[in-house]
């Protein structure tokens, strides 16, 4: 690796490099204002490390910096005192980053990101499925359609839809059972799935 | 920027309580994971079969030692590989071929039991009485450490999970066969050669299948 090699030669990045292991055993030791300015120095760095490999302005560079910020501070404990902080850091980055394009290799091979339409289908679906419905029910009588609606889609007992229509609870009962053979004999005739597929 | 803001909160956050940390946290960490496990795997024991009748007298034998040391240094230098490969920036390292040194060691013992054994007493020093049954026996005691251990290290930092699972399943296998030897009364180098093996390296196979979906962080 570059920085490695920087590191042999003892250049400026060197210097660097003292200065982050100085800050990193501080911050073992528990010193807060350390911490502070090497997470700091690290943003910066893991910032231009993931801009240079997924460009400066792709949208999960900051979640990444993040999640790998939180990586360095949740397993600081793996850092081994007498290797370069650098080395230690890229080498989170770089899992993070393996995990991250692995993720989204697989997000796109299962086609996640259609997977939205997949929903709005099941939506339209829905509705028209209640669409069916409604014109089904337009067929039948009001008294029919009226105890049918009660009980069967809005789920009210044959007392209850009784007390809300007016209607004798037997009266309900006798549309209910009339009204559905009605729906099923027309559902037979046309079934409404086929009718809608062939017009979309 | 917004969102450069939302890191230098999460810095904020992070940084506001520090906890010191030893340098040999992860050591520490590891090896708990370790005890923990071979605890869990000794107590299945103690409330399963038991240790064997003899132990008392047994610990004084050879053949009692030699298992304990072959698991045992297995098990030690599989632990120091766990360890290496617990820090993400972990190196290759020739710490694994440490582990020819015991089987070495103890095929030369089964070498030298061989050579001096009456014909008849050949098969008997492969295959013992428990041949078939040893290696599962291993890999049960095996599972604790194996769950233990490979808890502890998901909360580290493995990079090369395929190998860490690897190391895990050897620790365990290792550990397992450590437990395993305070039942087993068999004292035949070439049988421990072959069967303590057998159930020592199926932990690490499954180990290295399981590790990049287990170890994942």
């Amino acid at each position: 690796m570059r920085v490695a090699a920087n590191l042999a030669m003892g250049t400026s990045l060197s210097v660097a490099e003292a200065e982050l292991h100085a800050l990193m055993l501080a911050s073992l030791a528990g010193n807060a204002n350390a911490y502070r300015v090497l997470l700091s120095q690290l943003a910066v760095r893991l910032r231009t490390f993931y801009g240079r490999r997924l460009g400066r302005d792709a949208a999960d560079l900051e979640d990444l910096v993040q999640e790998t910020l939180l990586a360095v501070h949740n397993r600081r404990a793996t850092y081994d005192h007498g290797s370069p902080v650098t080395g230690w850091v890229y080498a989170i980055a770089r899992y993070k980053l393996i995990d991250f394009l692995r993720r989204r290799k697989v997000r796109d091979a299962l086609g996640l990101d259609d997977c939205e339409e997949l929903f709005t289908a099941d939506d339209n679906e829905q509705v028209a499925a209640a669409r069916d419905v409604a014109q089904l029910l337009a067929n039948l009588s009001e008294r029919q359609r009226e105890a049918i609606q009660l009980t069967r889609i809005e789920g009210l007992s044959t007392e209850e839809a009784a007390l809300r229509s007016g209607q004798s609870e037997s009266l309900i009962k006798v549309s209910v059972h009339r009204g559905l053979k009605r729906l099923m004999a027309l559902y037979a005739s046309n079934p409404p799935g086929k009718g809608d597929n062939a017009n979309e | 920027m917004q969102t450069s803001e939302r890191t230098a909160e999460l810095i904020q956050h992070l940084t506001a309580e520090v906890r010191p940390i030893s340098s040999h946290a992860l050591v520490r960490r590891l090896f708990a994971g370790l005890v923990v496990g071979i605890a869990i795997a000794l107590l299945v024991l103690l409330l399963s079969v038991g240790v064997r009748a003899d132990l008392r007298t047994a610990v004084f034998t050879g053949p009692f030692w030699m298992k304990w040391f072959y698991a045992g240094s297995l098990s030690a230098i599989g632990f120091a590989w766990c360890v290496r490969l617990a820090r993400p920036d972990a190196k290759s390292t020739t710490l694994p071929w440490w582990m020819l040194a015991p089987i070495a060691l103890l095929l030369l013992l089964a070498l030298y039991e061989l050579r001096y054994a009456p014909p008849e007493a050949v098969h008997k020093l492969w295959m013992g009485h428990s041949a078939l049954i040893c290696p599962f026996n291993i890999m049960g005691f095996a599972l604790p450490v194996f769950v233990s251990v490979a808890l502890m290290l998901r909360r580290l930092a493995p990079t090369r999970l395929r190998l860490a699972g690897f190391a895990a399943g050897c620790v365990a296998g290792a550990s397992g066969a450590v437990v395993y030897a305070l039942c087993c009364n068999e004292s035949a180098a070439p049988f421990v050669l072959i069967w303590y093996s057998v159930g020592m390296v199926l932990p690490a196979l499954v180990g290295a299948a399981l590790g990049p979906r287990l170890l994942r962080w």
